[in-house]
């Protein structure tokens, strides 16, 4: 006999597989792809899009994995394009984007990392939007196949922060004050480029509910810079 | 014995169910979500704009479910990130859906979706083709007594295509990219616009960030061109004065 189901959530899932599990799941995307398609505006060998579907091994199509964003550098002329074949482009994305939501936190320690570890992705970074304490940033490394666990820091003002070599920005995940939008998530993510020190434009504007940063951050974010990104 | 697949794109579709088709499908509604979202929550209007999420429509038949491209939701104040939106938990349907059409939809944007919809008492309902391939770019339907009509969408001289939308309080305009913007976006825009000034509502980052762009590199070429004419100017003067009196 068929096993009946036991709640709402089981019988109305919020994951289909197909679309997102949450409204934070889209604007994390959004924050992330939407600053850094604007900061490589100009760019021709910079590439950036959203919700990509991968397939990285030729002869078999069930080798794929789906990136919430990806970044490609140094292959000009990408357009428009369906699925990403890593055989056509030449390579793997350079660095692999994924919003973590509760109910694909498993997925994300071993099946995610495994298949860029695979295909050849140098760096990958989680948001975790609805983080308890403060886990809500993890980035890897990744070098022949194996997943080293890259530098994350809690910050005076309680940000959590890491520092992207790829990008060559430091990734600010921190936990928005009240006033912004819960559809949003409880933490943002803002992007910050190391080398002007400058903090990239926020998608959705979220700049103004983030806290102030206390002076002894600078050196604090400095260090990050040290150890991550040099 | 099984069909053998014809080609890389039957093997390797780029459709799977789970992510965006393609990169039009996934900017289309990266900007018109983002420019609504901003614009609202700066008006202090209670909306709650969500994208690519599942909604479920009838109470006690959970085959009854849809996943819009991007739907916007009025007059529910303190909705927070939400799973899936249950039409009878929020207590009405969203007032707005936009379907961004790819190749697999067409057919369902144009026929299936839009009976669930009418269904579940969504008050407009519209579609967009970034590429303009299958249908007309934009589309959009009013929930009357009978079902969805059409909206009248309007043909501008500059080549702009308009149409209101009562519910959003804005006019929405598609309109070809110029060239040199960037392909993986598609070949049509769509920009919500303000219906008093009738100016595009800004994109928070991105369309500020281009546009600064486009003029920098507007100048520098300018700048490069000027100085290369002074170079001339100069080249001709020293040429001239080699020369001397005599030539």
């Amino acid at each position: 006999m068929a096993q009946l189901p036991i709640s709402i959530a089981e019988l109305y899932p919020s994951l289909r597989g197909d679309p997102k599990e949450g409204s934070q799941h889209w604007w994390g995307i959004v924050s992330f792809a939407g600053a850094l398609d604007a900061h490589y505006w100009g760019r021709e060998d910079a590439y950036v899009t959203g919700d990509q579907l991968i397939y990285y091994e030729l002869g078999d199509p069930t080798k794929k994995i789906v990136a919430d964003a990806i970044v490609v550098l140094g292959v000009p002329g990408l357009g428009a394009m369906g699925a990403y074949r890593v055989w056509e482009i030449g390579k793997a994305p350079d660095l692999a984007f994924d919003v973590v939501l509760p109910n694909t936190k498993r997925k994300h320690l071993l099946e995610v990392p495994r298949a860029y570890a695979a295909m050849g992705v140098r760096e990958c970074w989680r948001f975790y939007p609805e983080a308890e304490g403060t886990a809500a940033l993890a980035g890897y490394r990744l070098e022949r196949g194996v997943c080293w666990p890259m530098p994350v820091v809690a910050m005076p003002n309680g940000a959590v922060v890491g520092c992207s070599k790829v990008l060559g920005m430091f990734l600010e995940a921190e936990r928005l004050r009240p006033g912004a939008r819960p559809a949003h998530g409880a933490w943002g993510l803002f992007l910050r480029d190391v080398a002007t020190d400058e903090p990239l434009p926020d998608p959705l504007g979220k700049e103004k509910h983030r806290a102030r940063e206390p002076s002894e951050q600078r050196g604090a974010l400095a260090a990050v810079g040290t150890v991550g990104c040099r | 014995m099984a069909e053998v697949a014809a080609s890389v794109d039957e093997l390797y579709p780029d459709l799977r169910g789970e992510p965006m088709e393609n990169t039009q499908q996934y900017w289309s509604m990266h900007l018109f979500a983002g420019i609504l979202d901003v614009y609202y929550e700066h008006r202090g209007d209670d909306a709650y704009v969500a994208c690519d999420t599942l909604i479920y429509y009838q109470f006690g038949d959970p085959t009854k479910k849809i996943v819009p491209d991007v739907y916007v939701l009025f007059g529910v104040p303190g909705i927070g990130g939400m799973g899936s939106y249950k039409v009878w938990e929020i207590g009405k349907a969203p007032d707005f859906v936009l379907e961004v059409a790819s190749p697999s939809t067409k057919h369902k944007d144009r026929f299936e979706k839009p009976s669930a919809y009418a269904e579940m008492g969504v008050q407009e309902y519209w579609r967009f083709d970034p590429q303009a391939r299958y249908t007309v770019p934009l589309a959009g339907y009013q929930l009357a007594s009978q079902g969805y009509e059409p909206i009248p969408i309007r043909l501008r001289p500059n080549g702009l295509l308009a149409a209101s939308s009562e519910v959003l309080g804005l006019t929405l305009g598609a309109e070809r990219y110029q060239p040199g913007f960037r392909e993986k976006y598609g070949r049509w825009a769509l920009f919500p616009r303000d219906r008093v000034t009738d100016e595009k509502l800004p994109d928070h980052a991105g369309e500020k960030a281009r546009a600064d762009a486009a003029e920098a590199q507007r100048d520098a070429e300018r700048d490069r061109a000027e100085a290369a004419e002074a170079e001339v100017r100069a080249l001709k003067a020293a040429l001239a004065a080699s020369r001397g009196p005599s030539s």
